[in-house]
């Protein structure tokens, strides 16, 4: 559904996407996860024909380029801000999108009805944007990025600064989405988000993609020892093992101890173990 | 096309929606027109400076003198003609408010009052700008008077006159003889005290009133005059254009920010990604603008034809007028919008720039009143030729050809910021 090989993409001296390449089959959903900086954005600006790359290739399916007008037509995006015309309701912003994309009157009427009642909004359906919660703003840009029923959805971390009730009901539509063939690229800070709903994740960082695969797999490749975490009166203490029998055996024995918890490795530790822990602005 | 529409009916919709820019794009300069056209009704001071016309049929030294001293006086802009008929049909035009045609035998006349004749000149004013006939009289009248004064204080000149008017009173020989006795004492007590070492007539510092009221150096007569096709009958054929170019600067400023509000919400980033081109995104943005500017106009114009008895000369003239300022200012707002990468960016290059645009164009000071060295500097504001044409139809009563001047400057600068606004958008490396 969605090819990158070899794409470059410089701003200045600023390598923003340096060599980067990945294949999404149809019907994934794939998860993009990077520090900032790691150039997320920019790949996605590029997928959907915002930016054009240095060199390098990209395919919408089988329409060749995001530049020619038939591929973007596969393409929804949701983008990071909340891309949306306050002053006009939530069924106005849908059938503008819907206008744009050329659907005729119907079935603008017919998807937009539909679409507010997947994301909860029928009640506030023309009530102006500016009223609505974040979580809502967040809701209706999810649902204008899908009211032209595109092919490949990228999702630009489409949680952020959301309530866990608009959480959940944006999990829910992602999996529906998914399950009705749509492929998804999704961009997020939240691990457990990525582990919750991907099917492979790929981790980019310095515009590289630095591994991408099954969540599974990452974590058996890459945070394959377990964390004991250690309980203390003077707080916690994590410990990364290969023989965890073992190590909680000897952190047992230590004064002081007023709990312990073995945990698997997870996402989070195969993505600070490929990006670092150095921080990023 | 539909997307095209889809985003223009959006912007409008937007537009609507946003109160602030609403009323300076739509009831601003409506309010502004009614406003001072009605201040303008009433105000007797007229315009700061007149122009006239002046066609010296003399052609002496004391004619050319003349007319470089009433070049000099405030208030009074000469511009000299080859002919009568030259100088006249400039006021008919509307070109000049007046005339001044200067007769045969006025330097003459000027150097010898005693001669019996008083200098002559005929005068013509445009009806519809009648103010000004008082501004004429007086400054000619005043500037003659004062010419005179200054050669009655110089002894020599006045001794010569003095013997000049003898000797043509003598040589008359069908005067009246208690008119050639009362000359002739004039003249002796005047050589008298001359000889005095007084000058009778003081040295001429004390202007027109201090020489006695009812005598006049000159003679003026005034040519009735009627002003070719549809003459400035209203304060408000002023103003009008003037609400027009207002809506156009509000039309501007909004639109000006819309590219610069879709990449401040995120909302270019949608757009982009939709199955349009860049050239869609900007075609429907100007799409936008040039309803709402086309639509203003054309409300404006009703308002004043039905309620201030403003009426075209030509309506075709009007519509041309409309149709180039449009397209002028969708360029400009396009070009702006292009070039903003703020709202604060877009907000002071409206206020900086447009705003004294629009002020030296005339939206402030009527182009009519203004004075020629600002008028021509005016020229370089695009609102200066949307006035222009829409005073060409409303009251300057342009030809066709008249209106190419105007209509096809606007088309220029609409067509050249419309052709840079694409080819800088279409090079945007980065649309989000």
């Amino acid at each position: 559904m969605l090819m990158l090989q070899d794409v470059r993409k410089r701003y200045g001296s600023l390598v923003a996407v340096d060599g980067l390449s990945l294949t999404i089959e149809r019907g994934e959903i794939m998860g993009f996860l990077g520090p900032n900086g790691a150039g997320k954005s920019t790949s996605i600006n590029m997928i959907v024909g915002l930016m054009h790359p240095d060199s390098g290739t990209i395919r919408i399916g089988d329409q060749g380029p995001p530049s020619n007008p038939a591929a973007r037509r596969q393409i929804g995006v949701a983008p990071q801000s909340l891309a949306v015309y306050s002053e006009m309701s939530a069924r106005e912003n849908l059938d503008f999108i819907g206008r744009v994309y050329g659907l005729d009157r119907s079935k603008r009427r017919r998807r937009c009805d539909e679409l507010l009642e997947r994301i909860g909004l029928s009640d506030r359906a023309d009530d102006r944007v500016r009223t609505f919660s974040g979580g809502m703003m967040r809701r209706l840009n999810l649902a204008m990025a899908i009211m032209h029923a595109p092919k490949l959805v990228l999702l630009d971390e489409p949680t952020a600064g959301v309530d866990p009730q608009s959480r959940l009901a944006i999990f829910d539509l992602v999996r529906q989405l998914n399950d009705e063939g749509a492929t998804v690229l999704y961009t997020t800070h939240y691990m457990e988000e990525a582990q919750r709903l991907c099917t492979r994740v790929a981790i980019i960082d310095h515009g590289r993609i630095l591994d991408h695969g099954p969540v599974n797999h990452l974590i058996a490749k890459h945070a394959a020892g377990s964390i004991i975490h250690i309980e203390h009166p003077d707080g916690e203490q994590r410990i990364e093992s290969d023989d965890p029998m073992r190590d909680l055996a000897e952190a047992m024995a230590r004064p002081g101890v007023t709990g312990v918890r073995i945990d698997r490795g997870d996402l989070e530790t195969v993505f600070l173990s490929l990006t670092g822990r150095s921080l990023r602005d | 096309m539909q997307a095209i529409f889809a985003i223009a009916m959006k912007d409008i919709r937007l537009l609507m929606r946003d109160r602030v820019g609403f009323f300076f794009i739509t009831i601003f300069p409506a309010i502004f027109g009614i406003m001072f056209g009605y201040i303008f009704q009433g105000s007797a001071s007229g315009p700061s400076e007149v122009a006239i016309a002046v066609f010296d049929a003399d052609r002496s030294e004391t004619s050319i003198r003349f007319i470089d001293r009433l070049n000099a006086l405030e208030q009074i802009a000469v511009t000299a003609h080859d002919s009568e008929e030259a100088a006249l049909a400039a006021v008919r035009a509307g070109n000049m408010p007046a005339a001044l045609l200067i007769e045969p035998g006025f330097g003459t006349s000027m150097e010898n009052p005693f001669r019996g004749e008083s200098a002559a000149f005929r005068c013509a004013i445009d009806p519809s700008r009648a103010f000004v006939r008082g501004i004429v009289e007086g400054r000619v009248q005043q500037l003659a008077y004062q010419s005179m004064m200054d050669n009655f204080s110089d002894t020599e000149q006045l001794t010569a006159m003095i013997a000049d008017g003898r000797r043509e009173i003598r040589s008359a020989r069908d005067i009246d003889p208690a008119r050639r006795l009362l000359m002739e004492t004039f003249l002796t007590a005047a050589q008298n005290m001359v000889n005095d070492g007084g000058t009778p007539f003081g040295t001429g510092t004390g202007g027109g009133a201090g020489g006695g009221a009812a005598f006049q150096p000159v003679t003026m007569s005034f040519i009735p005059l009627t002003r070719e096709g549809p003459r400035l009958t209203s304060s408000f054929q002023i103003t009008m254009p003037q609400a027009f170019i207002w809506a156009l600067l509000g039309c501007v400023a909004g639109f000006g920010m819309s590219l610069v509000s879709e990449r401040t919400r995120g909302t270019l980033t949608r757009l982009g990604a939709a199955p349009i081109t860049r050239w869609h995104i900007l075609c429907a943005k100007a799409l936008a603008c040039a309803m709402v500017a086309l639509g203003v106009q054309v409300m404006l114009l009703v308002i004043f034809v039905a309620f201030f008895g403003v009426h075209p000369g030509s309506w075709f003239n009007m519509g041309i007028a409309i149709a180039c300022s449009t397209l002028a200012f969708v360029g400009i707002a396009m070009l702006l919008a292009v070039f903003s990468r703020s709202e604060a960016a877009s907000e002071g290059a409206g206020r900086a720039v447009l705003l004294v645009l629009a002020l030296l164009g005339g939206g402030g000071l009527p182009l009519a009143f203004m004075p020629s060295w600002m008028q021509t500097l005016a020229s370089i504001s695009p609102f200066k030729w949307s006035i222009l044409a829409v005073e060409g139809a409303v009251w300057r009563d342009y030809t066709l050809s008249q209106m190419l001047l105007p209509a096809g400057v606007l088309t220029l600068i609409g067509i050249g910021c419309l052709t840079l606004a694409s080819v800088l958008f279409g090079r945007d490396p980065r649309l989000a």
